[in-house]
């Protein structure tokens, strides 16, 4: 910080707004555009951010779920695609394909606590899992105390400024990168669906049949039956920090209005008890030692084969009522998401005068102007899950690949509040090795198995090829837990700043070995390389 | 002739030692240091104050801040920035009386550096507190208060900060005063959070067995002699100016002379005027802008005003930033002030790389206080209690690319904060400006350029 600089003459710059193709409201799944105008002249990537404001779309279905951005990657979780074109849209320059994964594997192995607070403060990770301090709640709200009231879960919306994960309008770009040359960039941003980066903050109350997790997660009743009110307090530890009224709308969190509640009565079985017509906050009232939620059903509870009675479900004598939703049910209203006031803040600067008749001078030479740029091609291939061993074929034809990262997605998840769909899977994976030019590498399988164990150990030579693969991409890694939750397989392929021709050898594979795997895959690579953008007297070349 | 270069630690008195004791109230509340002209290298970021802290009350018994009974004993430091917050004034200058760095309000300055150099875990683990005397959490800073307590501070100074090693022999010799902040400014009791923390104890700090350390490189004889031929040279460091602006009304603009002809970023912090040397507050805080709490016990001023727009303007025109930072309705609905975090941790340090420093959801928007004091505040879960004091700041940065920083000589920087204050309530501005300076000697007369 207090080191002077060695130069002299000041680089002028100044923050400006590019605005999107339309300054209206964006919705997930839609596709944003920004045109950077040539005369904006060279741009700080550095320092250039992507900022909006996000907010979910709540109705009168989605208004009583509490949801947050998934917490591995916050709003980048927003973007699934981002191409990069000249300013007249005849050459790409850049290609990001699944870029919320990637984000979401990098994310977890490049943060401190430091880092993980800056992500929640610009771009809008969620480090908490407590319902009542999610950043879409306003946390805020005036005191629930008249009963009746029934509140927006989600009213806020928050401000997010995203450094792109992108070789030429990212931090990685660490040179000015001439707009000029290129007559302007244009820039389109997909947005994944909702269902994808959205996500509820507790499984409580959800549960598929009465064979899986009902009275684990679900809520505990003290009413009994027949009657139209279910009387419900939490007791899963998520609660065990809700002290307020309001927060005692999270033992309810995950069930709206018009849901269909379902119980398991004495005999095990599932009844279904009805359709919630309201919520009321009910205060502290023994025998309810805190303030609780009653739900009124539009039938009373009537089981056909009576008697039976909730509560009757019982744990160490204590006598616990338990209902909850099917998780089908609860994932019929993913909601939308809003993204406005939609700004690409991009740094523009002035360099000095000799950069920019050097620049000029060599536009016009055969050899021309030449910027590399770190970034990913992608490349995805299905593995069935009969495979116990498979071998793919990554076709990278990057003549400057730095490093080679796999993520085998469980292709079986639908997208929704309730899936992780930006985390990878296990599914029980033996070993795996590349073969690159014919050789095997490394020389021997790297044995992934006791990741997969239940209880998870380190696989060492794993995790240290997948370190220094991420560190040969630029990425620092600054946190090696929990491999086995944010597993990828990964493979350096030339020492840090040098490169590998992957064209003259063809691409390369992976094999991989399973025991037991039980889900079809998506087997996702990205292939870290430099490419070179060329512009020059024949005008302007991508070179792989 | 040796050839052999040796490093050794050099341990330098205070000048002004009278009797030992340096404090407002019952000591010296300067501390000269003198450093010699001698031809050997100084390393200036190893340089050090040593020492030891006593804080005791009026009639001389220490601070009682584990007993919560007995509320008029309470007294402690800081707990961000510990001994950094008892410098008020720090000054750098050689034997001849020519000064090379000045910074007021030094202790302001470390509030916002600290933060945004230092992690989380830091606070948490105890990292800092080791050196300078600070702990991160009121808690234990109030423990610590109750003992004596040694310490061995750096000076965050562009001068002694710097890679390059001080020729002693170039800058003829150093002479660098600490004023000491007043006893009001640097202890606090606990009124602003708890309501019986009502007292001006007449409190004060003492520092004893002061000690200026730092590790010099003596050069071969043959070096020496070059070094003491050496008559003409330059020597560049990044420093910090300092200004002041009181603001008291909700549409405020403060207009700066800052002179700088290579200015690289602006810090800003603010607190309540009232809070300033004033017992009954911790007057190192970063608070944005408060109003009176009418629902304590006592009335406070703890409740957040929601701040709308910061612009920041060069000679009339926006610059860096060619828009206003907006908060409006980030400060309404208590969420991230996503832009202005980032433009003000870039200010000083690259914020994208920058992976230290204290802020988090929690510290960004500070505890809940008055009317909405039964809700609940967004925080990160390893970081409870008084951690969550608000650690606000605001700045932007003109030049992270050459380092060199834009001309304000005789171009005026102002700072227009819009807030929605309508009590008229005086909020001190504390402006840091981070510039380049070169210092050129030349046959023993020195000129700086800033």
């Amino acid at each position: 910080m207090f080191n002077a600089s060695p130069y002299e003459t000041a680089v002028l710059s100044k923050s400006t707004i590019v605005p999107s193709d339309h300054q209206q409201l964006y919705r997930d799944g839609d596709t944003m555009r920004f045109e950077i105008p040539s005369f904006m002249s060279y741009v700080d990537a550095r320092q250039t951010y992507l900022k909006f404001r996000i907010n979910i779309q709540d109705n009168d279905l989605t208004n009583h779920i509490r949801l947050k951005l998934d917490p591995k990657v916050g709003a980048q979780g927003v973007i699934d695609r981002i191409r990069i074109y000249d300013g007249n849209n005849t050459i790409q320059l850049e290609n990001l394909e699944n870029y919320a994964e990637r984000v979401a594997l990098t994310n977890h192995y490049s943060e401190n606590q430091s880092i993980l607070a800056k992500r929640e403060l610009t771009e809008g990770v969620e480090t908490t899992t407590n319902f009542a301090n999610g950043q879409f709640f306003n946390a805020y709200a005036p005191d629930l105390t008249p009963v009746n009231t029934v509140i927006n879960q989600n009213p806020n919306s928050l401000e997010i400024c995203l450094p792109l994960h992108s070789g030429i309008l990212g931090p990685s770009n660490k040179k000015l990168f001439p707009v000029e040359l290129f007559d302007g960039l244009r820039m389109e941003i997909d947005l994944n669906k909702a269902g994808k980066f959205l996500k509820n903050f507790s499984p409580m109350g959800l549960a598929t049949d009465v064979g899986g997790l009902p009275w684990a997660n679900s809520i505990a009743i003290t009413t009994a039956a027949p009657s139209a009110n279910l009387e419900c307090w939490g007791t899963s530890v998520e609660n065990d920090e809700t002290v307020t009224e309001s927060s005692s709308t999270t033992n309810m969190s995950n069930i709206k209005i018009g849901d269909t509640v379902s119980g398991i009565t004495a005999d095990g079985l599932v009844t279904l008890l009805g359709t919630v017509a309201s919520f009321e906050i009910r205060p502290s009232v023994l025998p309810y030692a805190s303030p609780h939620t009653r739900i009124t059903l539009t039938a009373p509870y009537a089981p056909a084969a009576a008697p039976k009675y909730l509560p009757v479900w019982t744990t160490a004598g204590d006598p616990l009522g338990q209902i909850f939703i099917t998780t089908s049910q609860y994932n019929n209203n993913v909601p939308r998401v809003e993204i406005q006031d939609v700004e690409l803040i991009v740094k523009q600067v002035v360099p000095p005068a000799g950069l920019m008749k050097q620049y000029a001078d060599a536009v016009q030479t055969e050899q021309g102007v030449q910027i590399d740029i770190t970034t990913f091609e992608t490349y995805r291939n299905n593995i069935q899950a009969s495979e116990t061993v498979s071998q793919v074929q990554i076709p990278s034809y990057n003549r400057r690949a730095k490093s080679v990262l796999c993520l085998p997605m469980n292709n079986q998840n639908a997208e929704n509040l309730t899936t992780d769909n930006l985390s990878t899977t296990l599914d029980n994976i033996k070993e795996y090795q590349f073969y690159i030019n014919g050789q095997p590498q490394p020389t021997r399988a790297v044995a992934t198995d006791d990741l997969s164990k239940t209880i998870p150990t380190c696989n060492q030579v794993a995790l240290w090829e997948l370190t220094k693969s991420l560190a040969s991409s630029g990425i620092g890694v600054r946190k090696l837990d929990e491999p086995e939750k944010h597993f990828a397989i990964g493979r350096s392929l030339a020492k840090q700043g040098g490169v590998y021709n992957l064209k003259d050898v063809g691409g390369l594979a992976l094999k991989q070995e399973y025991t037991g795997a039980v889900v079809n895959k998506l087997l996702i690579t990205y292939v870290g390389s430099l490419r070179r953008l060329v512009v020059n007297a024949s005008g302007k070349v991508v070179e792989l | 002739m040796s050839n052999t270069r040796v490093k050794e630690v050099i341990q330098i008195n205070p000048t002004n030692m009278g009797n030992g004791k340096f404090s407002f109230k019952d000591g010296t509340p300067q501390i000269e240091f003198d450093i010699p002209m001698m031809p050997k290298y100084m390393d200036g970021s190893s340089l050090r104050i040593n020492g030891k802290c006593n804080i005791k009350l009026a009639n001389g018994n220490r601070p009682s801040n584990q007993n919560p009974a007995n509320d008029a004993t309470r007294g402690y430091l800081d707990p961000r920035t510990g001994i950094q917050s008892l410098f008020d004034y720090v000054s750098i200058a050689n034997q001849e009386g020519q000064t090379y760095e000045m910074i007021k309000n030094y202790n302001r300055m470390a509030s916002s550096i600290m933060a945004k150099s230092n992690s989380l875990n830091s606070y948490l683990g105890g990292g800092e507190n080791v050196t300078s005397g600070s702990c991160g959490k009121n808690l234990q800073q109030g423990k610590q208060a109750q003992l004596e307590s040694s310490f061995s501070v750096k000076l965050l100074c562009g001068f002694l900060g710097g890679e390059s090693p001080i020729d002693l022999h170039l800058v003829r010799g150093l002479h660098i005063v600490i004023q000491l902040s007043p006893d009001n400014y640097a202890l606090q009791t606990d009124f602003w959070t708890e309501p019986t923390s009502n007292t001006d104890n007449g409190m004060y700090y003492q520092l004893t067995d002061l000690k200026l350390t730092f590790d010099a490189l003596i050069p071969t004889a043959q070096e020496q002699n070059a070094m003491m031929s050496l008559t003409q040279s330059e020597w560049e460091y990044n420093s910090f100016s300092s200004f002041y602006n009181v603001m008291t009304s909700n549409d405020f603009t403060a207009t700066m002379n800052i002179n700088t002809s290579k200015t690289i970023g602006i810090t800003c912090n603010m607190i309540p005027s009232l809070f300033l040397n004033n017992y009954l507050y911790n007057s190192q805080m970063c608070l944005q802008t408060l109003k009176l709490d009418a629902n304590a016990t006592a009335n406070r001023l703890r409740v957040l005003v929601p701040v709308k727009e910061i612009t920041f303007l060069r000679g009339g025109l926006r610059q860096p930033l060619d828009f206003e930072i907006i908060s409006t309705t980030s400060q309404t609905e208590q969420t991230a002030d996503a832009q202005r975090e980032w433009e003000a941790t870039n200010s000083i340090y690259e914020v994208w790389n920058n992976a230290h420093f204290i802020k988090d959801l929690r510290t960004q928007l500070s505890l809940p206080r008055g009317v909405a004091a039964a809700n609940i505040a967004r925080y990160q879960t390893s970081v409870i209690g008084n951690d969550a004091i608000q650690s606000y700041h605001f700045g932007v940065s003109y030049d992270h690319l050459a380092g060199v920083g834009q001309n304000f000589k005789g171009t005026p920087l102002a700072i227009r904060f819009q807030s929605d204050m309508t009590s008229g309530e005086p909020h001190s501005i504390f402006t840091f400006v981070k510039h380049k300076n070169t210092i050129i000697f030349n046959n023993g007369a020195v000129q700086i350029q800033n």
